[in-house]
């Protein structure tokens, strides 16, 4: 590395930085975008792959005429006898709308004794200090989203929540869940069991649906067969299909972000092509004023190589440094609201801190190499010609 | 030092507009001599000097620097040779104008191997010799006509080289510092150096320490 020449090439960036500042400035939000795009994307994939692993192998809901309806509770007990399952039990679950905000909350019921759920949710349950009898009067634990509603439009210690058969049914609010589950849990609501029977009129022998653990994956398939020869009413919902579903939202969503990631490339690529298309007249002097004094295309090259670099890493750097702080520090304002839906119910999560390094590196190819051959192409096209014509 | 032979020289070679602009151009110039090539504007005394400096091709003929063909050798060679051998003076002085003085005389030794101190100091004596040490950190587009003249022959010698050539050195310049830079040149000649300069001024007529006139008119030597 002759360092005479990146001193040089120093010194012409500094004596054209005004020119420069436009590439630099449209480079480094071109990177911006890119990277904050993918990393708010990535950590909420990751989000959601982490929720979707703590789902269920399978779900069995029983189908009436093409709509899911109650299934029996004794199902469970038939399809935790199948080998290969761990574990089979009955959910009782529905939507509620709240009429002032325009919302479903997801209401489920749950056996607090149950060791899967109690293992579960055990440590991320904060209790509300000033419920403290839940013994006679049914209770609710409620997600984030759910508790900030109930504080801003409805009483924060209970909501009456009328019944199938149309009475009020008086629910404190025990709990709310911590920020780490937010994504999963911020539009739920947890009750015992009883409670929720009650509330959607759900008899004794009825359930929602039928969870079953599988703990062997490869065994999956075959416990799936199983069960729908059993009940061929019902309909099998795998982890599979649900991470596939959900992928699909996200995907669509991260669709709404193609138009802007195209008009930034398109600004990018504007920028390349009248880089390429021809230098200035004062840059064509410039190199022949160089090769005059005796520099070879190769030196020439050499410094257009080091100019192109210097701008495109700085440009990259900035531009990687400030998506990382705007995601993860700043927890993405804006952008993120794209990303987690316009609902009236905006899960608030923490973005985790993913350095997705396929990403950055196939942002990196995108750009950083195609700006520096940008740069070189048309000054080696001006330095191979004679250097008397590029001084006239 | 130089010798020409048979050189022609023709643009836009089999387009309409072809045009030949050196005819048979044969002369020598000799080691340390001091030979002014004389004739108006677009007689072709700068496309010549171009040639020898293996800026341009010839179309036809031979050209030898210091012994050596440099007609026909590639790109890469042609800059070796004017790295080495030859310091270029031009009319318009063609400096880089957002650079200090010291930054532009350096720039024919950067690629080198010399170190930049070397370089510094180089460029430093060859400043003092030329009286405009005290301009070293002045950007160039401050300095007078005459001062961007010394810059240019200061970065025309910083590699030492064997041969100046210089095109049109006072077209921009009035006689106080005309005869300013006849001194330099004499001065360089002093040391050796063999001079080639392109001009239709007529101060360069009158110098005794010319050793040879070459005479260009439409191409061609008279």
């Amino acid at each position: 590395m002759n360092f005479k020449l990146v001193d040089f090439t120093l010194k012409s960036l500094k004596r054209n930085m005004t020119k420069k500042l436009s590439v630099i400035f449209i480079f480094t939000v071109l990177v911006f975008l890119l990277v904050s795009v993918f990393s708010i994307s990535s950590s909420i994939k990751k989000e959601l792959l982490i929720s979707v692993d703590s789902l269920p192998e399978l779900i069995v809901q029983k189908m009436s005429g093409g709509r899911q309806t109650l299934i029996p509770v004794e199902r469970a007990f038939e399809i935790a006898s199948i080998p290969g399952v761990n574990n089979a039990y009955d959910r009782v679950w529905g939507y509620y709308f709240f009429e002032n905000v325009n919302v479903n909350f997801t209401i489920l019921g749950l056996d607090f004794d149950l060791e899967t759920y109690k293992k579960k949710y055990d440590n991320i349950i904060e209790m509300n200090s000033d419920i403290i009898d839940t013994s006679n009067t049914p209770f609710m634990i409620a997600g984030k989203g759910v508790v900030e509603i109930f504080n801003s439009y409805y009483n924060p210690n209970y909501f009456d929540f009328i019944k199938g058969n149309g009475k009020r049914m008086r629910t404190n609010i025990a709990g709310s869940f911590s920020d780490e589950s937010a994504l999963e849990t911020n539009d739920v609501i947890l009750m015992p069991i009883q409670n929720v029977r009650e509330l959607f009129d759900i008899e004794e022998h009825l359930a929602t649906d039928i969870v079953v653990r599988v703990p062997n994956p490869e065994e999956i398939d075959v416990v799936k067969q199983k069960i729908q020869f059993m009940y061929p009413d019902c309909r099998l919902v795998s982890r599979q299909d649900i991470e596939a579903s959900y992928q699909n939202v996200f995907d669509y969503k991260s669709g709404l972000f193609l138009s802007l990631l195209i008009a930034a490339f398109v600004a990018f690529f504007i920028l390349i092509y009248d880089k390429t298309s021809g230098l200035s007249l004062e840059d064509k002097r410039e190199i022949g004023i160089l090769k005059a004094v005796g520099w070879q295309v190769e030196n020439i090259l050499q410094i257009k190589f080091i100019e192109g670099a210097i701008i495109s890493l700085f440009s990259f750097s900035f531009g990687t440094g400030l998506a990382l702080f705007y995601v993860y520090t700043l927890q993405a304002p804006l952008l993120r609201n794209l990303f987690t839906g316009a609902s009236y119910l905006k899960p608030e999560f923490d973005l985790l801190p993913i350095v997705d390094l396929q990403v950055l590196s196939l942002i990196f190819i995108l750009t950083v190499p195609i700006y520096i051959m940008a740069t070189i192409i048309p000054s080696w096209r001006a330095a191979i010609i004679d250097a008397d014509e590029v001084m006239h | 030092m130089i010798k020409l032979e048979s050189i022609y020289k023709n643009y836009n070679i089999g387009e309409h507009n072809e045009s030949e602009v050196l005819k048979n151009i044969s002369f020598l110039v000799k080691e340390n001599d001091f030979t002014i090539l004389r004739g108006p504007s677009g007689s072709g005394k700068s496309t010549i000097l171009s040639i020898i400096g293996g800026l341009i091709k010839p179309t036809k003929g031979e050209v030898f620097v210091d012994g050596k063909s440099i007609a026909k050798l590639p790109d890469k060679f042609a800059s070796l040779v004017r790295q080495e051998k030859i310091g270029f003076i031009f009319q318009k002085f063609n400096l880089i104008h957002e650079l200090n003085t010291i930054d532009n005389i350096t720039i024919p030794l950067l690629p080198g191997k010399l170190s930049r101190l070397e370089i510094e100091k180089r460029a430093e004596e060859i400043l003092d010799d030329l009286s405009i040490l005290n301009k070293k950190n002045v950007l160039v587009k401050k300095l007078s006509g005459g001062e961007q003249q010394r810059v240019a022959i200061a970065r025309a010698l910083i590699n030492r080289p064997k041969i100046i050539l210089a095109d049109e050195p006072t077209a921009n310049l009035d006689k106080k510092l005309s005869l300013s830079f006849i001194q330099i040149i004499k001065e360089l000649k002093q040391k050796g150096i063999t001079i080639l300069l392109a001009s239709h001024d007529p101060l360069f007529s009158e110098l005794k320490c010319v050793d040879n006139f070459i005479d260009i008119q439409h191409g061609e030597i008279k």
